[in-house]
């Protein structure tokens, strides 16, 4: 005895011929384009494929998960509004993490301006000077493993996001993202070279700032 | 290969790629390389150990929102830049108002700088009277006056006695009264000026001579006021001084109303001492 699938299998039997589901997802440029007719569920199913990784990315680059969500859906907004002018030149990822990261930028420029200091933070953010370490690591034993990682983590993420916005983007998308050169330098919008010398110049200020913890 | 190029490509090697054969020879070799390459690899863990972050449960909810949100703004916006002037037009209403409110401020200032200049007496036709007489300190001032434009004869100077006896009266029986002011600028007075006033009607002018007070005198009081009476006709008052300059000025006779009052020759208007009751 089969099992009763639908509705239209009741009414007219089994014999109704399923519609076949295509296996082959749709591509990125094609959920686009779909979404530029009008297809609502195609800009839907853009926005979960990369819904995460773009907060995740903007999140790396602000320390702030608020403000990484909020961020997330302003770089969806455009994407829907910019649907019109999308040209396929490049991979989508490498569109959308333009706009994450350019509005993450400006958002970082702006917390510049306004100059706001957390008062949990222990590190200050300046362009080009040496962070300067507000509470430096306790140096005593922790008594558990998870809490020591949990810290080690954090302690990452805010060397991270004490970076120069111009490090911290090619290390993010590099060693957090896993982008590869090339689709960093198109997502920054410079060159292979730039993006080299970036992300080593990234990974030597991260080098003396998480020295305990290497 | 040397450190450098080791370090490079160590620095652009991927996660879990391995290391190009020369590479390795090198690391095998070269201590400070190998304590780079740990180091490298350790921090690349550490930031690789960061757990990625997933957006909220009403991530898609929130983003419907926003969405519709931007749409309805947008349209606003869109009816907005239908009816909003354009940037040129609101530069040309401006530049428009700007002279509008330029060419009326213009034209209360400008009255008020010609009155300003007349009561200082800093107006240049004024300077160009008085310049003359500044050079020459002693020159005497003569202020003729014609009546019904004729031409002025020969003065005949009387000196005028000092304020509040400024003020003459011709002796000719005319019955008009007339008074002529002059208001010097505030140029400094040179000392023993002496005024002279003709006054002329007909073939026998009345003539006022006036004697400026000393060197002490106030620049208010170097105003100089002939009373004359002369027939209700129209006539003018001419002022020449010494230097060559002349001003002409035409008097209209004054009639108050059907009477002419100053017409009747038994009616004398006494003249106070400030001139008031002048007109």
């Amino acid at each position: 005895m089969s099992t009763l699938t639908s509705i239209d299998e009741l009414r007219y039997g089994t014999a109704v011929q399923r519609a076949p589901v295509s296996e082959q997802p749709l591509t990125d440029h094609a959920l686009l384009e779909a979404t530029r007719t009008g297809d609502g569920e195609a800009f839907a199913e853009l926005v979960g494929r990369y819904r995460n990784q773009i907060t995740s990315y903007i999140y790396r680059m602000t320390n702030d998960y608020d403000g990484a969500v909020d961020l997330a859906q302003e770089t969806f907004v455009r994407v829907y509004q910019a649907a019109e002018r999308y040209h396929s030149s490049y991979a989508f990822s490498t569109y959308i993490y333009r706009i994450a990261t350019n509005l993450a930028i400006s958002e970082l420029r702006k917390r510049k301006r306004r100059r706001l200091v957390s008062l949990t933070g222990f590190f200050t953010a300046t362009d080009d000077a040496e962070a300067r370490e507000f509470n430096p690591p306790d140096a005593r034993p922790l008594q558990d493993v998870e809490l020591v990682d949990s810290e080690r983590r954090a302690a990452v993420a805010r060397a991270i996001s004490t970076l120069p916005e111009k490090y911290r983007a090619p290390l993010v998308l590099r060693d957090v993202e896993g982008k590869s050169y090339e689709e960093i330098a198109r997502i920054l919008e410079t060159s292979e070279g730039t993006v080299k010398s970036r992300i080593s110049r990234a990974r030597g200020f991260l080098r003396d700032k998480l020295k305990t913890y290497l | 290969m040397d450190c450098k190029a080791f370090r490079t490509e160590s620095e652009e090697l991927a996660t879990g790629e391995s290391l190009s054969r020369k590479a390795q020879a090198h690391l095998d070799s070269c201590a400070a390389c190998r304590a780079f390459q740990t180091e490298r690899l350790s921090l690349r863990q550490l930031i690789g150990s960061l757990e990625p972050v997933n957006a909220p449960p009403d991530f898609d909810f929130q983003l419907r929102a926003r969405l519709a949100t931007a749409k309805s703004a947008g349209n606003h916006a869109a009816h907005r830049s239908w009816f909003a002037p354009s940037p040129k037009a609101i530069s040309g209403a401006v530049a428009f108002v700007l002279l509008v409110m330029g060419a009326i401020v213009f034209k209360n200032v400008q009255p008020t700088q010609l009155g300003s200049q007349v009561a200082t007496g800093n107006s240049e036709p004024a300077k160009a009277v008085i310049a003359p007489q500044q050079r020459q300190a002693d020159a005497p001032e003569q202020v003729a006056v014609a009546a019904q434009a004729q031409s002025v004869a020969a003065p005949q100077n009387k000196p005028l006695a000092s304020r509040p006896s400024e003020v003459v009266r011709a002796k000719n029986g005319t019955e008009r009264i007339l008074q002529a002011k002059q208001t010097r600028s505030a140029s400094p007075a040179p000392s023993s000026r002496t005024l002279t006033a003709d006054l002329t009607f007909g073939s026998n002018p009345p003539v006022i001579t006036r004697e400026r007070p000393s060197a002490t005198t106030s620049m208010e009081e170097k105003d100089a006021t002939a009373l004359l009476r002369v027939s209700s006709q129209p006539f003018k008052v001419m002022l020449h001084d010494r230097q060559g300059a002349l001003r002409s000025v035409s008097l209209e006779p004054v009639v108050f109303g059907s009477q002419d009052f100053l017409g009747r020759a038994t009616q004398r208007h006494q003249p106070s001492a400030n001139g008031e009751g002048i007109w």
